[in-house]
This record gives C-alpha cells, structure tokens and sequence, in this order.
C-alpha cells in the first residue's frame, strides 16, 4: 500500500470514529480544496534568517553556514530547526523574492489576507467562505490581524478557546444539558414563529441597509444550529483548545464536514518579529517557537485526520533590510517570502530569488524560472490569484467583483 | 445576505431595462441572432387575473415585471434541459409553459435551496449543463430573490437616481422619538412615560438633556464610550499600573499584613485611579462645559483620593488644605467613605520614584518646577498605554494622536505600492531620503520629536530628556520636532515641546471635526463617513451619501466652534440633529449607503445587551439561585460577540454570524425559561413579564384573552419599544404561538415546571420572596409559565431586541 494510500485510509477512519453523532448532517454545497491556515508572523520577518539564507546579507548565516535538505536551503540555529525542516521539507514549498509592495505592518497584512493593497477587497477567507460555507457558522475564523474586512459577503468569526461555543450548540437546552428542554412539536412551533416574523419584518422594510442587517441575521441564525456539528470533534486533537484555540476550533470545524475553510491566526514567537534592534539575537528566539507551533497544527491536523487536505500558510507583513541599523537591528524590507506545508502543495520546491541586493527577480510565470526579461515579480495578489484557482472560486460572483490586479502563474508549479 | 449586496451593487443595471426589452442570447445554428421576442414565447401564458396589483402602487405588480422582462428569457435556456421530458425532469428544478407558474417554481426553488443556482451558474456547484449564464444575469437572478422576498424595494430600484440631495429632503424622528433613541442608547432602556410626556419640543428634549448630563450615568456611558478610543481598561486590575512609579507609589504595602481588606481596596483604588485618569480627564472638561480642547492642553492631571496620596500632594509646595483636606484619603481605618471615582485635578510635581533622580535627569531643564503637563498628550496612562523603544522614538505614539486627534490614520499613508524605489537603492538614510519612506516620515517624525523628553524607554512614561539632546535633520535621522516638516517648533518651546504640541492639535480644524465623529460615533455606533476614494467600487453612491451628511455636519462643526467648544453643547446639537433624528428620505431615492446614514440597524454590543438584560430583569438577576447565562456576556461569550479586550482585539465587530446567533438564542432561552419562571413565582411588585396576567391566566374565556393580548401587547413594547395596536396582525401571531403552545402542553398534561426546579435559598428565602408560592419551584397547574416561557424565548430572539433602529417599519 502507498504511504499516501495508508494515510488516506487512516484519515478516512479517524473521520468515522470522529463523525458526530448526533450531527445534523446538513448537506454543505461539495468543496474539494483544502483546509487553508494562515499564520501571520507578525512584525516583518527575516527571510534570509529563515528559507532565504545570504550570509552576505545576514551576520548569523556568515558564522553558521546555511544547511539544505532535500532542495530546501534554511538557517540552522539548533537541533530543533534540523528536525523542523527534515520533517517537512518533502511537504514545503518556498516562495522567495516576494514583492510585499509596502513598508508598512497593516498594509502588508492587508495585501496578503485579501490580495490588494489599496482598496478595501474583501479577505480570501471571506470569499471562500462566501462560496462554500454561507450556511456556516464557523467559516472562516481569524484571531488577530488589523484587517479583517469581508465587504458583508460572508460572516469572520474571532475565537479564544473552542470551548467557548459548547453551550451555543444546544440552545433549546438549558445551559450544560443536551437534552431540549420542549418535546419537538412545542421547539419546532416556536422556530418556526420566529422564522416567520423575521419574514415579516425584511417584508416590512424598505430601508435598504434595514433589510441587509435583516438578512444577515437572518443567514446567522439560520447557520448557528448548525455548531452542534463541530463541537464533537472539539479537543480530539492534541491542543485540547488551549494554546491555539481558535486553529484547534478550526481545524475540528474542517473535520466535521468541512464547515470551517479558512483560519488565519497569528504567531508572534512571544515578542513579535519587527526585530529593530539586536536582531541576531532576538529573531531566531522567535522563529524557534514558530516551528514548534507550525509542528503542533501538523500534528493536530493528522490526529484528526485531515492533514492530506491541510496547507499550513506562514507569512509575514513585509521583509527585512538587507542592511543592519545602528542598533544592530533590521528595518522593514518590502521583499519577503512565505511557506507552504503540506500534502496537497508541490513539496521540496523553492520558487523564486532574491538579488544580491535582496531585491526581488523577475520570473517566468509559466516556467516559473527566472527571467529578468520578460518575466514578472510575483507579489501577494498573484499569490492570493493562485489561493482563488485552486479553491476554484475565480469565477464566483464575489471574486469576479473583487478582481484582482495580479498575474496568472502556472498552478501545477505551487499545487499537487 | 450576499444576494443584498449584489443587488445593491447592480441595481443600475436593472434600472436600466425596460419592460418590453429583448435579449439577445447569441447566434443561432445558422448564424443568425437569436433574439427572445417575450411576446412570441410559451413562458407568458398569464392569468389576466393575477395581474391585477392589489397594492394600488404597483409594488406587486413591479415584482412581475421584473420576473417578465428582465428573468423569463433566460427560463428560456433552462428549458433546454429543465423540463416534463428534458434531461433534467428527475431534478427540483422543471419549468413548464405558464409564466406565472415558472415564476413560483423559481422564486420557491431559490428560497428553498439558498445559493444553489447562483452558484452553479456561475461555476461553484457543479451544473451539469454548465456555466450557463454571465454575470450580469445572475446578478438578474440575485435581484428577482431580493424583490421577491422583500416588493418595495422593486419599486424603490426602479427610482433610482444619484441627484444630490439636501437636508430638507430628510424626514426626522420628533423629539419624543428622538429622546427614546437617546435613552436607550446612553441608559439602555426606553424612555419612561413621565420622560416622554416632558418632550415635545426640541427646548424640552435639550433641557432634558441638561438634567442627564448632571447625572453620574451619563459620565459612566461618556467613558466607557471613549474608551473604546483609548482602550486604558486594559489596564484595570493591573499591577503595572497600580505601582506606576509615582514620586510615593507604595504607600498602601504597609496593610497589606496588618489589614488585607483595607489593603485590597487601596490596591484597587489605586489602580482604578490611574488607569481612568484619562477617561476621568475628559469627562471632567464636559462636566465642567469647558473648552474641549482642554482634554490635550490641561494643566493637570485627575487623581482619585488613593492617587492623590501615592503622588504625595500633601508634600507638593502646592498643597492647599481647603482642597485636599477633606478629598485625599488620610490614611485612617474609615478608608470605605474614601470612593475610587471621586476625582479631581491636581498639578503633580516634577515625577520620579525618586525626587533625586527626577533632578538628575532633568538637567537642561531651567525654569521648570512642574510636570509639563498637557491634557491627554502627556498623561501617564496615555504614555503608558503607548509606549515606545530606542529605536521606534515615539512614532507609534505619533500614530496613534494622528488617529484620536486628527482622524489621519498614518498606515493609510503607507499603503502604496513600494514598486522599485523600495530596494536597490543607496540612501544613507531612508526614512529621511527615500520618498517610499518619507512619505510616512514628514507627518511622524515632527510630532514624535515633540516627545524628545518622554524618551527614556522604559521610563517613557516620564520626563526624561535625551541625553545629547533630540535625533534631528542634522544628524540624518530625522526630521526636526515640529508640526509638520515645515512647521518647525521655535526653540523656546523646547522644555515645552508637548504643551506646543496641543496648542498646535487644538487649533488644527482637523481637531474639531474629529471630536464630533467621536461623538457622534458614541451617540450612534456609527463612523462619519469619509470622503470616498475614486477607485472605491460604490463611489457614487458613497459620494452622495458623504455629500449628505457633510451638509449637517459642517453646520454642528460651526455651532460647536461658536459654542467655545463646549461638548455638552455638542451633544445637544447632534441628538436634536438630522444626524440623529433622521429616519427616512422624502424622495423614492434610495441606496444602502444612503440609508446607512439615514435609517440604519446595528447590533447592540454584548456589553449592551448585558445592561438590557440587568435593566428590565436585574430583580431575578440578584436572585441567590439565579443561574441564566447572560452573565456569560461579560465573559465567556464577549469577545465571540465582537466586543474589545481593550488589547488584541481593538475593534468593535457589528456583523452578524453563527456564533453570535447561537448567543442571542442561549440568551432568549434563558431569559424566557428561568426569568419567567422567577417572574411569576415572585411576590415582588411590579411583575415584568406577567404584568396583567398570572399563571391562572388561561386563554379560555374573553376576558382572559383580554388580558393575555394585553399582556402580549405590554412586552412588545417592553421588549421591542413596538407599539402594537391589541386587533394588529403581528400580535395575533404571537397569541397563536401561544395559544398554540398552550394546547399543545396541555394536551400532554405536564404540570412541572421544567425551567426552574430550584430552591429559594439564602436571601431570597429569608425575604420570603417566593413564600407565598412555596419553596420549590414545581408546580404549573395550568400550563401557563411554561407557556409564557416559549412566548418569551419568541420575544427575545429578536431582531428588534438585539438591534438598535432608526427606523421600525416602512417609509
């Protein structure tokens, strides 16, 4: 049997024996993309410190030379980052040379989580969730993050802990119990009274933005029933809602019949990455605790069994200056790079480079090779161009609405 | 939901067709155009009958049309397959050849089946008869839903037009109304009938106003309103805070040995103390009507009596026994008639731990014997809050006073594209060179310099000058303190360079209309819009609205200057305002953005809805068994209901979703099942919820139903602020539900009451609240309780309860 065979078939079972039992069974429209996870490395990350090592650019990767695996070149700092990279290298694609196209935290969140810099579009997460999962309550959720705009197309949901929503799960209960409190004649007369006066009331107004609220709240309650569907799969996983609850929520919302799509989620590596000062010293601390969490989502994601269908996305606002500043710090760089973890990307493959200069180089879009020519640098609208093809919602409403100003790369080169 | 806002988008394109158009769908096999004559098709077999539009105004009518004209010819093409015989008469979708028929079968299949056929034409779900239509037809399709569901806002679309409009063609609420709206939003509650019979006038509702503002709740409201501004409660309970290094910060450690009560409430006295001082400070220049701008240029600080001891102001050369005799807290064991809110303004000495180091580091300092004080700009929870690092040198706090002072957001800036003059390039210092950076840097590093004597990093809270001197253009580091870069501070300000600042922010016209969409923003939780960018994909639309509400808002900037920017005055002119008082357009021309300005719903945050809650039910609350989950809205279920911690989450979510669905559900429930329970068992007078009923009440005899409709009648308008007459249609469906439930749990003959099966215990049964009922909780001997409970759980999970409205109903 196939290694990727076992896994499916291992997955598959974990599915069965994690299907909730009592599960509405509420028929999603048929998504076949994956899980996607976003994690900003908030702050403006070191590339060169991380998957893009210059030793002429980077004091730390002159004194410890750059190792590679597989065709993955990193920055060693410890035995730690040895088995991060060894574990995953076959299941990691590297983009580099990164156009970020600003200096600036919140712009450069902003034109990663929706692909324009400029105007307000709203995030992937949203125009994904829009698509496939309206009737969700659990979407698409986002911790952090200074832009989390939607354009009223599909609801964001922040989360703490998913322990948080147990009780909303069984409303018709009371508080801590499961079982309604009415015999179903009395709960459905009453769901269906109140269905029936919300119909009155989007009849009965003509206020245009009256009438969209009506019917955003209508679409959110008629969702929320549906969190009895997830809350099974809550703590089957090793983070038992605790650290990274919001991902771990997310993460059982994908296992129980793909109600959750997109999590975007911030690592900080306790202090943040917009290392201005004492960079050497400050920035690997951080990227440390980065792999590890990266590690416990994999891990989190393959005990409940979708991590065939997961991509762990780490990104980060904008580079670092190939220069040091007076106080041995690093500046913001408009150049970055970003990562993609998984079984469904094009794994042990680095696509793009950097200059001497670390400035971005210009690459073929078909070939993906670089051609400093006629090539284009590839920045995040053509990456989140790339998110949209391969959730196939390109030609959705929403995004033919929302279309971005960005450059059409090859999707063979970055999927499976 | 989506569906709205397509159809919002795309109205112009409805607008544009006639009802007699003819679409052309392409070629056919010989090549010529395949033009759909609507006439010459079997799709508009009508009923002559069902034409006849029975609104009078031809709403119904539009709705038709709209199907005819702009849908039918595009049924057409589905009845390729879509049909009795085609290949797809096994699916839920088949048309036949009656217009009207086709009609219901879409409109119910849409309903039925949400997105299903916007999605699968437009490539989400799979269709097997492929993409079929483009864009512009789905967004037909999106449109005929909305109309459907919701027939004025046919006619509505078709009346389209983006002629400017003007403050006469608003319709305003009265100034009962008015006054309602603003009851319930600073008390969360309606007005009471006594408040309304005082209002008639906009004199009545502005004397109204006058008697609030001298009322402690209305301050408790201004602050929590404003700290959605600063977000200081980060800080309450904190210790950081509660041991700020002041000139005597631990004075209050000696009880904690001797008295850990008395030392638990100086800690928290001390703590609360210093972390409102800014929310204090504000509230303290609108109580006092001072000039607003006071809250940047004050002289001083507020201290409760605990920080006025920790700054040792019995030590200061200032000292006044007349003032502070009877406020600072004297340090006797009577330390509970010293209040934590009690606030006044104090000067504070130069700063420090320690006096000596506080000389040490003010060396080039010749003249100054005070804190240099200015208002908000060099308060120290402000410098606390937003602090800075060597190498940030105060931009982040820059950032921030362009935002709350002069509503310049500096990242706004920055969004643009770094292109190539982000890299490769060779300046020695580009935040001072390079035009990708100087962009952002000509407005930060002028106002950041002002700071030059907060600098000290982690004691960036206190004055402590650089020694050396400021960063300046000298060095290449940055440009010079100043307001801008060509407005640069005169050296005399140099000891004073903060008190410049807020002389400077004070007199910027950008100041004042910034404070009148915060307040605006507290009176109504909506932004002032702003002007819309020309690449924004609604801006006509948005352009309109902004034009509108530019109008009324230039005019309240003008009083309010005239007024010497007394806030009370402000807050007057915005309630008796079109900004607030609007709730419909006099012209049939509407668009979302417009009635965004003019009549709007937005959710009511959970700290709201909290107070609500506490407002019409806290008897039951303060029940010893009281167990409802709608405390859990101050905790658990907060930030899930897109409240602030005051930290990571920073922004207030208004948008419905799932979870918070699930919430206002838990909550109704709760509310209708134990709340009522409580409500009819207590002897306490008045009863909320059975007020003209009890659990005899059975809808079985005329007077009886009397009394129930009354009752019905008396909530929605306690619940809903809905004035329903006793013969409405809508209160007769909730006595059906009632009525309904009732027979339904007596045909099951349940006698328990399952809601509440507690014990009176503790107080509640010392008070003998519930003796007259016994001590437990049980019985229901006629059904009723469990009756109103549902009826209750109906009520709450309202859109009418969770929203505030401009408006309750159609224009």
């Amino acid at each position: 049997m196939k290694r990727r065979d076992f896994i499916k078939l291992s997955a598959l079972s974990a599915a069965l024996l994690l299907a909730p039992s009592n599960s509405y069974a509420y028929e999603y429209p048929s998504y076949d993309g994956p899980l996607w996870i976003f994690i900003h490395v908030n702050g403006g990350w070191d590339p060169t410190m991380v998957c893009n090592p210059q030793p002429s650019l980077n004091n730390l990767a002159k004194a410890k030379t750059p190792k590679k695996v597989g065709n993955i070149e990193y920055l060693s700092f410890n035995d730690d980052t040895d088995t991060f990279f060894e574990k995953y290298y076959n299941e990691m694609l590297i983009i580099n040379g990164i156009t970020a196209q600003t200096n600036a935290h919140s712009a450069g969140f902003k034109n990663f989580v929706s692909g324009e810099l400029e105007r307000d579009f709203p995030t992937f997460g949203a125009l994904l969730t829009n698509a496939y999962r309206l009737e969700s309550p659990i979407g698409h959720m986002m911790t952090g993050g200074t832009y989390r705009y939607t354009a009223g197309i599909a609801s964001t949901i922040a989360v703490r802990s998913g322990r948080d929503v147990l009780n909303l799960a069984h409303t018709d209960a009371k508080a801590n119990f499961s079982k309604p409190l009415y015999r179903d004649s009395i709960n459905q007369r009453l769901i269906q009274a109140k269905k029936a006066r919300l119909e009155r009331l989007i009849a009965k107004h003509s206020s245009l933005a009256v009438v969209d609220e009506l019917n955003k709240y209508k679409t959110a309650h008629e969702s929320s029933s549906r969190i009895l569907d997830v809350i099974e799969n809550i703590d089957k996983g090793i983070y038992g809602g605790r650290q990274y609850g919001a991902t771990h929520l997310g993460m059982a919302g994908f296992a129980s019949n793909k109600m959750t799509l997109v999590i975007n989620t911030v690592e900080s590596g306790n202090g943040g990455f917009d290392t201005h000062g004492d960079h050497d010293a400050e920035h690997p601390l951080r990227l440390d605790n980065l792999y590890i969490a990266l590690d416990q989502i994999a891990e989190d994601a393959k005990a409940l069994g979708i991590w065939e269908d997961t991509i762990i996305v780490p990104f980060s606002d904008m580079g670092r200056t190939p220069e040091y500043n007076t106080f041995k710090g690093k500046d913001h760089w408009p150049v970055t790079s970003l990562m993609m973890i998984g079984p469904r990307v094009q794994g042990n493959r680095v696509i793009g480079k950097t200059s001497a200069a670390l400035e971005p180089t210009k690459l073929n879009p078909e070939t993906l090779e670089v051609d400093e020519e006629n090539g284009v640098e590839i920045n995040y609208a053509d990456i989140n161009q790339l998110f949209r093809r391969y959730s196939k919602i390109e030609n959705t409403t929403a995004c033919k609405k929302y279309k971005l100003r960005a450059n059409e790369f090859n999707m063979d080169a970055f999927f499976t | 939901m989506k569906q709205i806002l397509i159809f919002i988008m795309l109205i112009s394109v409805i607008s544009s067709c006639s009802s007699d158009s003819v679409v052309d769908l392409g070629s056919n096999k010989d090549g010529n155009t395949k033009a759909l004559d609507l006439d010459s098709k079997d799709d508009i077999k009508n009923d002559s009958k069902d034409d006849i539009d029975k609104t009078n105004d031809g709403t119904i009518k539009c709705v038709d049309e709209y199907y005819k004209s702009e849908i039918s010819p595009y049924i057409q093409n589905c009845k390729v397959c879509h049909t009795d015989e085609g290949v797809a008469k096994n699916t839920r979708l088949v048309f036949g050849d009656n217009l009207k028929i086709n009609q219901k079968t879409l409109i119910d299949y849409m309903l039925a089946h949400q997105n299903n056929i916007i999605q699968k034409n437009s490539g989400v779900l799979e269709h097997k008869g492929g993409d079929t239509f483009d864009q512009s037809v789905i967004d037909k399709f999106t449109n005929f839903k909305s109309f459907s569901t919701n027939i004025p806002l046919c006619k509505l679309s078709q009346n389209r037009s983006l002629s400017p409009l003007y403050i006469d063609d608003l319709v305003l609420m009265d100034y009962k109304e008015a006054l309602d709206k603003l009851v319930q939003r600073v008390y969360d509650r309606s007005a009471t009938e006594d408040e309304l019979a005082s209002v008639s006038t906009k004199s009545d509702l502005e004397s109204y106003m006058d008697t609030m503002m001298k009322d402690e709740k209305f301050y408790d409201w201004l602050m929590h309103e404003f700290n959605d501004i600063f977000q200081v409660d980060q800080f309450l309970g904190t210790a950081g805070v509660t041991y700020f290094p002041t000139s005597n910060a631990k004075w209050f450690m000696k009880y904690n040995k001797t008295d850990k009560q008395k030392y638990n409430y100086l800690m928290h006295g001390i703590n609360y103390g210093h972390v409102r001082q800014i929310l204090e400070l504000i509230s303290h220049v609108v109580k006092e009507k001072r000039d607003f701008g006071e809250i940047l240029t004050a002289d001083y600080i507020m201290v409760n009596p605990f920080t006025a001891v920790s700054w040792d102001l019995n030590n200061s050369e200032h000292y006044d026994q007349s003032k502070w005799g009877s406020f600072m807290y004297d340090q006797g064991d009577d330390y509970k008639k010293y209040s934590w809110y009690d606030f006044k303004e104090a000067k504070i000495a130069i700063y420090g731990v320690e006096k000596k180091k506080a000389r040490e580091f003010s060396v080039h300092d010749n003249n100054l014997t005070h804190y240099p004080h200015a208002g908000i700009l060099s308060d120290l929870m402000f410098l606390w809050k937003y602090q800075t690092t060597v190498t940030n040198r105060n931009r982040h706090r820059t950032s921030k006073i362009a935002k709350f002072f002069l509503d310049l957001d500096i990242e706004k800036i920055a969004i643009r594209s770094a292109g190539d003059v982000g890299v490769g390039n060779t300046y020695t210092n580009p935040t001072t060179q390079n035009p990708n950076c100087t962009v952002c840097h000509y407005v930060m590093d002028p106002i950041a310099g002002a700071y030059h004597n907060f600098n000290h990093v982690y004691g960036s809270l206190f004055y402590r000058p650089r020694p050396g001197g400021w960063f300046d253009i000298n060095e290449k580091d940055m440009f010079s303190i100043g307001y801008s870069i060509i407005d640069v501070m005169p050296d005399k300000y140099r000891n004073n360079s903060l008190q410049y600042l807020a002389k400077k922010i004070t007199s910027d016209e950008r100041f004042d209309r910034t404070m009148v969409k915060h307040f605006y923003k507290a009176l109504t939780s909506k932004e002032l819009l702003s002007f819309p960018k020309g690449s924004n994909l609604n801006y006509n639309e948005l352009l309109q609205a902004y034009n509108l509400q530019e109008q009324i808002v230039n005019q309240i900037i003008k009083r309010w200057k005239d007024s010497g920017r007394n806030a009370q005055e402000l807050i007057k002119d915005i309630v008796t305002s079109e900004l607030f008082r609007t709730k419909d357009i006099s012209t049939d021309v509407h668009t979302l953005e417009l009635d965004r300005v003019t009549a709007s719903a937005k959710l009511i945050t959970s700290e709201r809805i909290y107070n609500k809650l506490e407002n019409k039910f806290k008897t039951f609350s303060h029940f010893s068994n009281f167990n409802s989950q709608w405390h859990e809205l101050q905790t658990t279920y907060k930030l899930l209901y897109g409240s602030i911690d005051n930290n990571l989450q920073s922004e207030r979510d208004y948008e419905m979703n799932g979870i918070k669905a699930g919430i206002q559900k838990r909550v109704a429930f709760d509310v209708g099942c134990e709340t009522t329970t409580f409500d009819f068992y207590s002897k306490l007078s008045p009863h909320v919820i059975s007020k003209y009923v009890d659990e005899n009440t059975t809808p079985t005899s005329a007077e009886n139903i009397v009394k129930i409709k009354k009752n019905i009648q008396y909530l929605h308008e306690y619940l809903h602020n809905e004035k329903l007459p006793l013969d409405s249609d809508e209160l007769g469906f909730t006595y059906d539900l009632l009525l309904q439930t009732y027979n339904d749990f007596k045909a099951n003959d349940n006698k328990n009451v399952s809601c509440a099966t507690y014990e009176a215990y503790g107080e509640d049964k010392k008070n003998n609240i519930f003796a007259s009922r016994g001590e437990f909780f049980r019985d229901d001997p006629n059904y009723m309780i469990r009756t109103w409970s549902v009826v209750m759980n109906y009520l709450v999970d309202d859109f009418y309860f969770y929203f505030d409205l401009d408006s309750k109903g159609e224009k």
